[in-house]
């Protein structure tokens, strides 16, 4: 079971979508993906993306502007 | 939500336009859902190599390049790498065939991400299925 990490920081919509489920496609079930990223709304956009694709949300994470959230493929 | 499909009729080549078009196809693919977007008339200018980095704003087009720097520092994706992210999440691109024909725009004069040919029975076919359909 493989962990993948990701940063989309500093990047505009819908780039933290994009690079989220680029990384999605590439894992395979079971596999760990954790995004960082700033962007306010993607926070919230990229949890419903990945409910909608059928993967599993483990946690999120929000310090100071900052968030990391923790996905699992199914 | 279980996964849908959006189809798009991209029919203008301006830079406003086209952006909030492959925005909408990555966000859509990015959800799951299968997209296809068929490129007509001047839509399908835009897809032929070279066009998106010439791309203006449909409105006070001499501000394009002001707004280009603007998007950069916002770090608002590019058209041409969003073109790149649609063909990566598997967005579907069909060249409208009729259009190929009047405007002179041969197969090879396309983007590479544009792999398909079909006319209007294969946007129907697609529109009929899908839960969202955009003419842009």
């Amino acid at each position: 079971m493989a962990e993948v990490k990701i940063s989309t920081v500093g990047l505009n919509c819908p780039k933290p979508l994009i690079e989220t489920r680029k990384a999605m496609r590439k894992l395979a079930a079971g596999d760990i993906l954790i995004i960082e990223g700033d962007h306010a709304v993607s926070k919230d956009e990229i949890q419903q993306a990945v409910k909608d694709t059928g993967d599993a949300v483990l946690g999120v994470e929000e310090t100071g502007g900052k968030w990391i959230i923790k996905v699992q493929k199914s | 939500m279980a996964a849908k499909s959006m189809t798009i009729v991209m029919h203008a080549n301006d830079l406003d336009k086209t952006m909030a078009a492959f925005i909408l196809a990555t966000g859509a693919a990015a959800k799951g859902m299968d997209v296809t977007i068929f490129f007509t008339f001047w839509g399908l200018m835009a897809m032929k190599k070279g066009a998106a980095d010439k791309s203006k704003l449909s409105k006070f087009s001499m501000f394009t390049g002001m707004m280009k720097k603007v998007m950069k520092k916002q770090n608002v994706a590019t058209l041409d790498e969003l073109i790149k992210d649609s063909a990566d999440l598997g967005v579907r691109m069909v060249a409208c065939e009729m259009t190929m024909a009047l405007m002179n725009t041969p197969k090879e004069s396309l983007r590479p991400e544009v792999t398909e040919i079909g006319g209007v029975g294969t946007y129907l076919d697609a529109a009929s299925e899908s839960n969202i359909t955009l003419f842009i």
